[in-house]
């Protein structure tokens, strides 16, 4: 048992439980800054300090780019690149399964169900003139029908997880309702207008430059509720990862923490979704990698773990998106998955075993 | 008085005397034709000239075409990559015989009479030509904003092609249509094409979209009017067009405006599509004078940009135009806030292709404004130099409010 060989490491000291996260820190605050000074228009370093040092810049423009621009994006990378892997972190540890992943719920197909039904059905009559005399327009539409979709998605899944009790014949729900969802997005993109098809295309490559001050304020608050809860889950989860009899003998209601894990990642991916559009990879690959850079199975450890190296590799994915020196940008949907493959197969090669963990 | 009265006798003489000739040439042209022509096309004459009214191109680059006697070859060229690709067909006038087509164009016969047109952009230029009788087919009544059309399909004249947003190919084929003029986009050669080529109903692609300036693709009126033998007609009516917009550029070249600066479209995403440098969009505001942060560009489609790079012209830009589906400064703040930074945000200097348009349905923008870009180029001037046009209310675009 892994779990109880490092939980005999951490009598050790605090120490080593601190030095990561130290190491991580640090690593994130660079990336971060790093993504604040490279963007398409070349603004120099002393120039960005100055804007943070509340100095008036040479160029207006300037301050505003790294406020409104570089800085809400950055933010919304962080959080997002946070969100989702401990959102897979968890989706993992419940079903015991390393392929399981915020989206494997059909919470992401849910929220693509939603935009898609703004987008593609109201858009093409005479609703979407109605949608926008009921006073919701533009990218709250958006985020509201993202939301409402993963919403319903998961309310089903909650109540088929009542009659259900197997976790695997769960999961295997999850997959054929995100099926479904996606079969329904197909049949509408196949009747819709070449424009309204590409506004939805667009918005499943994922963007994290969308999110604006005001939004990000109700994002933060929703994302931070939800790491928070993670963290009150910890136990729960080590627990379950012990298997779900051996984690009922403990005392553990089974029925309940399932239904709060559910409940804590959904409206950590359903946010996610609805602000920044379907990111994938980010949610499978980064628990992976904190289990194999930590090497512990323990929760209390990889839960802040997973945060930082999340929100790194997300602020590593936006800088290259960004392609620093052009004036072009790149959908980071692409780059989560270039990086995030390659990072599950090194971890697969150099494991050999993914099933010890669980 | 006396010379007047031999001058048409002489005229008489001459009549005679050229149908005597064609006569003997008929003859001959017969017997060397064999009996087979002859019997099939009795009326019939190889000397003369069916298409005594020519179209000339002199601003579109889509399309070409070149006369004969009895028929004329249409080439449409598809600019689509850097390859140019060409479509010919030999447009045959009707009760005369194919000419030996080798290379196996398609024959369609001339003048046409049932069209199915399936993009506006043709009905405007039906409309103009006053031929609306000989459009049978169109895409879907929704998109369309000529009264004239809406009627025609009320009534029953024209049917919809595509009223639930595919092509319903048994209608097309129903409807006895002799040629389908369809919209030729970079994978348009699709399954439906085929098959209503293999029923023999041959598929034109117009690609006006391809054009890089206003006259370009107005022009394309000139095809429609090759298909139904309306060469007089287009020559006299874009003679007209030509002739209006020129008198615009020249107000505008004769007066000393300075160029305000202006950005164009509106973010998707996190990328921003910007008109190109060499596009159609930017090539009918440069008539205008303007000053383009993108003008040294390239590129005849858009320019896709990062956001903040065109964040950074839009602070200051006087104008702004065309910011995608945004009707009014409430929806321009609704898709992102920041926009409120920008000067023509405060100074309500943004326009929009709404004029003429439907919610939930057509712009009539792509309709009649295809056809009339002296009117397209007069709002353009309007709204970048509102004192050289002071009687001048904008048509196809509108200011945001």
């Amino acid at each position: 048992m892994r779990l109880s060989s490092n939980e005999g490491m951490s009598h050790n000291g605090t120490r080593q439980r601190w030095q990561p996260i130290l190491v991580l820190s640090s690593v994130l605050t660079g990336l971060f800054i790093l993504d604040l000074l490279l963007g398409s228009v070349k603004i120099p370093i002393a120039e960005v300090f100055k804007t943070f040092l509340g100095n008036a810049n040479s160029n207006e423009a300037w301050s505003a780019i790294i406020l409104k621009i570089r800085l809400p994006r950055a933010i919304t990378a962080i959080l997002a690149g946070a969100a989702l892997s401990i959102g897979g972190l968890q989706m993992q540890t419940l079903f015991r399964n390393p392929l399981a992943g915020p989206s494997i719920l059909g919470i992401t197909a849910g929220s693509s169900l939603g935009v898609a039904a703004v987008m593609l059905v109201a858009g093409s009559a005479t609703t979407a003139y109605t949608i926008r005399q009921l006073g919701l327009g533009g990218s709250w539409l958006i985020i509201i029908a993202a939301t409402v979709g993963a919403a319903l998605v998961l309310l089903l899944i909650l109540g088929l997880s009542f009659k259900i009790r197997d976790n695997v014949v769960m999961l295997i729900v999850g997959i054929m309702v995100a099926n479904i969802t996606i079969a329904v997005v197909s049949i509408w993109q196949y009747f819709s207008d070449p424009e309204q098809m590409q506004e939805y295309i667009l918005w499943t490559f994922g963007s994290l430059g969308g999110v604006t001050n005001e939004q990000l304020k109700v994002l933060a608050l929703i994302v931070g509720i939800g790491i928070i809860s993670t963290f009150f889950l910890s136990k729960t989860l080590n627990a379950l990862l012990l298997g779900e009899n051996y984690a009922q003998s403990m005392g553990l209601n089974i029925r309940r923490s399932r239904c709060q894990i559910i409940i804590v990642t959904s409206l950590l991916a359903g946010s996610i979704t609805g602000f920044c559009g379907p990111i994938g990879f980010v949610g499978i690959a980064v628990p992976h990698l904190t289990r194999s850079f930590l090497n512990t199975a323990d929760h209390k450890i990889l839960i802040p773990n997973c945060v930082l190296i999340g929100a790194s590799l997300m602020l590593l994915c936006d800088i290259i998106s960004q392609v620093p020196g052009s004036q072009t940008i790149l959908p980071i949907n692409a780059i989560t998955a270039m990086i995030g493959s390659p990072i599950v197969i090194w971890i697969i090669v150099k494991r050999r075993n993914l099933k010890a963990s669980f | 008085m006396e010379t007047k009265r031999f001058l048409r006798k002489s005229n008489g003489m001459k009549k005679i005397q050229l149908v005597f000739i064609v006569l003997v040439v008929l003859q001959f042209s017969c017997s060397q034709n064999g009996k087979k022509d002859q019997s099939n096309y009795p009326d019939f004459d190889a000397t003369k000239d069916y298409f005594p009214q020519k179209i000339e191109i002199d601003h579109s680059i889509g399309f070409d075409v070149v006369y004969h006697k009895n028929f004329k070859e249409l080439h449409l060229f598809r600019h689509y990559n850097d390859v140019v690709d060409t479509v010919s067909f030999l447009l045959v006038q009707r009760g005369t015989p194919t000419p030996t087509n080798e290379k196996g164009h398609s024959v369609i016969q001339i003048p046409v009479k049932k069209i199915v047109a399936m993009s506006t952009t043709h009905l405007g230029m039906f409309e103009v030509l006053e031929s609306l009788e000989n459009v049978i087919g169109i895409e879907a009544k929704q998109y369309v904003s000529s009264e004239k059309v809406r009627a025609m399909v009320d009534e029953g004249k024209i049917l919809e092609m595509e009223p639930a947003g595919v092509l319903n190919i048994e209608s097309v084929i129903a409807s006895e249509a002799e040629v389908l003029i369809g919209v030729g986009y970079p994978n348009s050669q699709n399954d439906e094409h085929q098959q209503l080529i293999n029923a023999g109903i041959p598929v034109l692609l117009n690609s006006d979209w391809q054009e890089l300036n206003l006259l370009g693709r107005a022009e394309w009126v000139k095809m429609m009017a090759v298909l139904i033998n309306k060469e007089k007609e287009v020559n006299r009516k874009f003679g007209q067009i030509e002739a209006e917009f020129d008198e615009i550029i020249k107000v505008v070249a004769e007066s000393n405006v300075d160029s305000p600066m202006v950005i164009t479209g509106i973010a998707m995403g996190d990328a921003w599509h910007v008109s190109g440098g060499k596009s159609f969009a930017f090539n009918a505001m440069k008539l205008a004078k303007v000053d383009y942060p993108w003008k040294g560009d390239n590129s005849t489609g858009s320019l896709k940009l990062d956001f903040e790079t065109v964040y950074e012209f839009g602070l200051k830009a006087d104008f702004w135009i065309a910011p995608g589906s945004a009707r009014d400064m409430k929806g321009i703040v609704e898709r992102d806030t920041r926009y409120q930074d920008f000067r023509s945000f405060k100074t309500k200097s943004i326009y929009n292709i709404t004029g003429r348009d439907k919610e939930g349905g057509g712009n009539d923008y792509y309709e009649s404004g295809i056809i009339n870009p002296h009117l397209v180029l007069k709002d353009i001037v309007k709204i970048f130099h509102p004192a050289l046009f002071p009687n001048h209310q904008l048509v196809y675009y509108k200011q945001l409010n």
